[in-house]
């Protein structure tokens, strides 16, 4: 047992095959010995390969894993993932996150697409765990979650938090178009700058609780310096999607 | 030659009598036999449980609709690969590719012949074909391994049928039935809706009597259809003449719809579907109950009339159905993803992936009218299994309702735990004691689905039929004994070797191709030539 396992991707060759990573999270892991983890099959473009054979792996028996090296255009990392602590040092691509269930995954870089979304088709996305995002994330990022917390510390692109059921999405940097459209009882909240969607309605400007306790635990668990205008400030609440259910919020930040 | 002796197997074959005796079956290239050389290849079947292949009389597995299907579920398909299976070399030494796919309610082509006969399902037939998707169904059975199949031809909504009977010709449709089937290589007449689904294209959503008049035309009413189809087809003598989905499926009160329907046709060879959806009393936005003692009075007094179950079980299912009326009931009742698709003049067609949940009360309910078809039923011969995959459940939930069926004990624990809400004096909670037996079960999976198809080459263990046999390892968890059978046997070829499946020989088509006169054909290239998007020329398979 060791305090963390540490896989070293090998850089991947320039304009070739991506890999994918969505089985390689900490709860499935968690009880396999290093020779174990190096023989789990990942696949690269139409080959599956020995994930021993594309990355080093220190460690073993342990529910906080690291990925370290180039991993821009890795595919699914900690998709489905259920408990436990993922940690990425640099940028990952596509799907990240998608249908995760629990634990904790940790970019440092940015991500792509469908960061915490559904698997295509799905009715239902994230159900629940939390994604920290040091960089900026693209399009569709926390679509159909039900539960969960997804936090972006730059971008999002367009459509994000698609069909939200119930999750949370917090953005510090610019939304892109059409946030929160088909949102039912799920929460939006920007700190930097966004459009309001035509389908959500002013609802008041107020000083949110929720929002000082949300920054709070920003603040301690994953040491985010989230600045006091925004944890004691007043924020713009709008309902929507009111061609939905309704019950769904976007909050903006109004004033210090 | 290849020859293959099951030896010492205890076997039911109820069409010829046979429940439970200890005795050889033999095989000679792929029929069965009287007898063999003493050193012919043996498979020692001692205390096993031998049966002919399973048939199903009534799934949805290759159709245009359940490719529609497939595209709906892609989630289903990602938590359900399947890999490709460990064949071996066939018989002649030739390796045929194993292919992977993916499963759910709703698996790839491949999968679902390989899973159909991991299950000891040797025939299926495909429920419901728009003739001008024929085609597409052909294709689609060309790549489902090792089962037999064939497909029923949807014809209950159908503009040149009902034109026909507008103008009182009656005398043309039992030609153009005939025609139809050759065309489309179809085995049998399918009725859906009789005139509903053309209503639903019209936008009225329900079918009050089955003497409403569909587009206006009082000659033309559900009554009239079922009339009609039901006199053409056993006047051509089909082997399997119409088979029926009544009007109102799913809509408390429609077993007084489902009895009238039985009477219309009474006297003559009719199939009635998936009667579980048809057998609820009670009244439209008010209450629901079991209608399935009405059914079984009826069938015990009409031995002309067959019917398989649809059987609910609790769980994912996708329904997927010509009726697109009920699957817009449906879709506002999940509010889920929904497909209705308008197959020009033929017919509609409309998809609900469904969880069956037994907290609920209406699903709950569901599940014992089906218990109950089964277990009040006058005639296993009649009354035969299925759970109207996937609408019901997966085809794959067979051994579960198999082992419900057997064991009373099984059956009233299960009964506790669900919904109360719609069972008050029903009879299954009342408490039924009957357990089908082994033979019971061959009958309602096997001999009686193969003797309504009229299959006579299959459904039993006689001399020259086909080497269809499955051959479970006797077990008390009955679940267990019908999901993972030991041999399957399909055409002489040993498919499945100790539980794993070893060969996927290509399996054979049933179709009929009935006489008729061909003045048909010129009064039908010319509706084709004014309405249709094919030709006339390119519409035959």
């Amino acid at each position: 047992m060791t305090d963390r396992i540490t896989i070293t991707f090998d850089t991947l060759p320039s304009g070739g095959e991506g890999l994918e990573l969505d089985g390689i999270t900490p709860d499935r892991l968690l009880t396999l010995s290093n020779a174990e983890i190096a023989k789990l099959p990942v696949w690269m473009g139409r080959r599956s390969v020995p994930l021993g054979d594309i990355a080093a792996i220190q460690g073993e028996l342990s529910a906080h894993l690291r990925f370290e090296g180039d991993l821009a255009r890795a595919e699914g990392v900690g998709a489905g993932m259920a408990s436990g602590v993922l940690d990425v040092t640099g940028s990952v691509g596509d799907g990240a996150g998608v249908a995760m269930r629990g634990g904790s995954l940790r970019i440092g870089g940015s991500a792509g697409m469908r960061l915490g979304a559904a698997l295509p088709g799905a009715s239902r996305g994230m159900l629940g765990g939390e994604i920290v995002v040091t960089g900026s994330v693209g399009a569709e990022a926390g679509a159909y979650a039900r539960r969960g917390l997804i936090v972006v510390r730059g971008d999002v692109g367009d459509s994000a938090a698609r069909g939200l059921i119930a999750g949370t999405l917090v953005v510090f940097g610019r939304v892109g178009a059409d946030a929160g459209t088909g949102n039912k009882r799920g929460s939006i909240v920007v700190l930097g700058s966004t459009a309001v969607p035509p389908t959500y309605r002013f609802a008041c400007v107020y000083r949110p609780t929720v929002l000082r306790v949300l920054f709070g635990y920003l603040r301690r668990a994953y040491s985010i310096p989230v600045a006091d205008r925004f944890v004691a400030g007043r924020w713009k609440r709008y309902c929507g999607d009111i061609s939905e259910l309704g019950k769904g919020e976007l909050l903006t930040w109004a004033e210090a | 030659m290849t020859t293959l002796r099951i030896a010492g197997g205890t076997v039911y074959d109820p069409a010829n009598g046979v429940d439970g005796a200890v005795r050889d079956i033999c095989i000679q290239d792929g029929t069965i036999v009287a007898t063999l050389p003493k050193n012919a290849p043996k498979l020692d079947a001692t205390g096993m449980v031998v049966m002919p292949g399973g048939i199903d009389i009534h799934a949805h597995v290759a159709a245009s609709s359940v490719n529609t299907a497939r595209r709906l579920v892609p989630e289903q398909h990602d938590a359900d690969p399947a890999r490709a299976p460990d064949l071996a070399l066939d018989e002649d030494g030739e390796l045929v590719i194993p292919r992977s796919g993916s499963g759910g309610t709703v698996p790839s082509v491949f999968t679902t012949g390989y899973r159909y006969a991991g299950l000891g399902y040797t025939t299926v037939f495909d429920a419901a074909v728009a003739p001008i998707t024929a085609r597409d169904t052909h294709a689609q059975l060309d790549d489902t391994p090792i089962v037999d199949a064939g497909c029923f031809i949807l014809l209950g909504n159908d503009a040149y049928l009902l034109r026909q009977l507008a103008a009182g010709a009656t005398d043309r449709i039992q030609d153009y039935v005939a025609w139809m089937l050759g065309a489309t290589r179809g085995y049998a007449v399918k009725i859906v809706n009789p005139g509903g689904v053309e209503l639903w294209k019209e936008n009225v959503r329900e079918v009050k009597t089955l003497d409403d008049p569909v587009g206006g035309e009082a000659k033309v009413t559900p009554r009239a259809i079922l009339e009609a189809l039901t006199t053409a087809a056993n006047a051509l003598k089909l082997p399997h003449p119409v088979h029926i989905h009544c009007n109102n499926l799913g809509i408390p009160g429609n077993v007084a719809t489902t009895l009238d329907s039985m009477r219309t046709v009474a006297g003559q060879r009719a199939h009635f579907t998936h009667v579980q959806f048809h057998s609820y009393a009670g009244e439209r936005g008010k209450s629901w109950a079991s209608g399935a003692k009405q059914i079984a009075e009826y069938l015990a007094q009409h031995p002309e009339t067959t019917c398989d179950v649809g059987q609910v079980m609790f769980g994912p299912a996708c329904t997927i159905t010509a009726d697109g009326a009920l699957e817009y009931l449906l879709h506002t009742s999940n509010g889920g993803k929904w497909v209705n698709v308008d197959i020009e003049l033929e017919t509609g067609c409309g998809i609900v992936p469904f969880n069956y949940k037994d907290k609920s009360a209406v699903n709950a309910l569901q599940w014992v009218v089906g218990l109950e078809l089964f277990l009040l039923s006058p005639d296993p011969w009649r009354v035969v299994l299925s759970t109207d995959h996937p609408n019901g459940a997966t085809f794959q939930s067979y051994p579960e309702l198999i082992h419900l069926l057997m064991d009373r004990a099984y059956r009233d624990e299960k009964l506790k735990a669900i919904n109360q809400k719609f069972l008050v004096g029903s009879a299954l909670a009342d408490g039924i004691a009957r357990e089908y037996t082994l033979g019971e079960i061959a009958i309602i999976t096997r001999a009686g689905p193969a003797r309504i198809l009229g299959l006579t080459q299959k459904g039993h263990l006689g001399v020259g039929a086909d080497a269809d046999i499955t051959v479970y390892t006797t077990d008390a968890d009955r679940t267990k004994m019908f999901a993972t059978p030991r041999y399957v046997v399909k055409g002489g070829t040993l498919v499945v070797e100790e539980g794993q499946l070893r060969r996927a020989p290509t399996g054979q088509r049933h179709g009929v191709r009935p006489g008729y006169d061909t003045l048909i054909e010129r009064d039908v290239k010319d509706f084709f030539d004014r309405y249709l998007t094919v030709a006339f020329e390119n519409y035959a398979v």
